[in-house]
């Protein structure tokens, strides 16, 4: 496979909010050692930012799966952003993503909350992900993904490059960290319409402290920022910034 | 391509998937696995943007992409665009989009041969709209 990749030129602003956005989540998660004053005492947590997050999602038994390591949700009176908690691990999520600067904000007041209640030092991971859902129509049966996404596929003669379905997964090593990428068209379940599913994430897990977090967000949102950019085509970017007839 | 075929595709290809491929995605250092992208899938936005348009052997190009608007209603579905003023309806978002690209293809048609000095108002802009934006493509 053969990924193209965009000339160095800057055709967006970091800033930049697209009103035909196709985000449909965004999340920002630290990982730590296993705290069990986090297991103990959530209502500590939850006390102090209730007044936002009210309500308890309380995370159902999976067979195989420690209770411990599943998070508790706690979530705004309107679904759209929440917190997830749970003994080594903390994300914060939207739903209706207003630009970056509004969720880091919230992101570094919820997180020093966190810091301040249990006391932590020490972070495994952080990751920042990309859940995009673009809406398409087939033409003439095929997948247009070349409309949307700079992704090239090279096959050899006598298999065709026209797509009437795919997954594509990529797992790969950056020089800051690590992205996952998938692709694949999905369909509703009364197939009433598809969508290609553009879901990346970009993860750090080097030289990590809890002290660092504010310049970790931001690194982290601005290589995810920048691989959602290198993956659209220009002229998808025209249409998310409202250029259409 | 009908819904029954396109609905196969996905079915041939969960089934080539290997379970190891999902799996090791899923257990893999993904942020937040918790999230449940699934249920996003009847998550519907209600604009689709089309740049190529497809009928009796011909397309139509458009220079900027056409937001074609679909809603369910109660039985039918409906695609439109206000700007082009269209406004169609079908028994599935497929049907809708086909008779949506055939109402397309008729204006386009009508508007290229009408001469401007046949058209005021509201004729007049949409006559503007196809000729600029829109182009056939030779096959």
């Amino acid at each position: 496979m053969k990924k193209q990749t965009q000339k160095h030129v800057e055709k967006f602003g970091i800033n930049e909010v697209y009103p035909n956005s196709p985000l449909v989540e965004v999340v920002c998660e630290i990982r730590f050692p296993g705290d069990l004053a986090i297991e103990c005492k959530k209502d500590e947590f939850h006390a102090k930012i209730k007044d936002g997050y009210p309500n308890i999602l309380v995370p159902s038994a999976k067979s195989g799966k420690a209770m411990s390591l599943e998070p508790y949700r706690f979530e705004n009176e309107k679904k759209s952003a929440g917190v997830m908690l749970a003994i080594n691990k903390f994300s914060f999520y939207m739903k209706k993503y207003e630009g970056h600067k509004k969720f880091i904000r919230e992101f570094k007041r919820l997180a020093k909350i966190l810091g301040e209640t249990y006391s932590l030092t020490k972070l495994d991971r952080i990751g920042w992900r990309y859940i995009n859902f673009i809406p398409f129509s087939r033409e003439d049966g095929i997948v247009p993904l070349e409309r949307f996404l700079q992704v090239a596929v090279q096959v050899p003669k006598g298999i065709s490059d026209r797509f009437e379905n795919f997954s594509i997964v990529l797992i790969s090593k950056t020089s800051d960290g690590s992205v996952t990428t998938k692709i694949e068209p999905a369909m509703r379940t009364d197939r009433a319409q598809e969508a290609l599913v553009l879901d990346f994430d970009f993860a750090m897990t080097e030289n990590l402290s809890f002290s660092k977090l504010n310049s970790l967000v931001k690194k982290a949102h601005d290589n995810t920022r920048l691989l959602f950019e290198n993956l659209i085509t220009d002229k998808y970017r025209g249409y998310l910034r409202g250029e259409e007839i | 391509m009908i819904v029954d075929d396109i609905v196969q595709s996905y079915e041939i290809r969960n089934l080539r998937l290997e379970p190891a491929i999902g799996e090791k995605y899923m257990h893999s250092d993904i942020t937040a696995p918790e999230i449940d992208v699934q249920s996003w899938l009847d998550y519907s936005r209600a604009k689709i943007p089309v740049w190529q348009f497809y009928a009796h052997g011909k397309s139509i190009l458009s220079k900027k992409p056409v937001s074609v608007k679909i809603n369910k209603g109660e039985v039918l579905y409906f695609a439109e665009n206000e700007t082009l003023g269209i406004y169609v309806t079908g028994e599935s978002s497929e049907v809708a989009i086909k008779e949506f690209t055939e109402e397309l293809f008729h204006f386009y048609e009508y508007y290229s041969n009408l001469h401007e000095s046949k058209v005021i108002g509201e004729a007049q802009r949409l006559k503007l709209l196809y000729d600029e934006q829109f182009e056939e493509l030779v096959p």
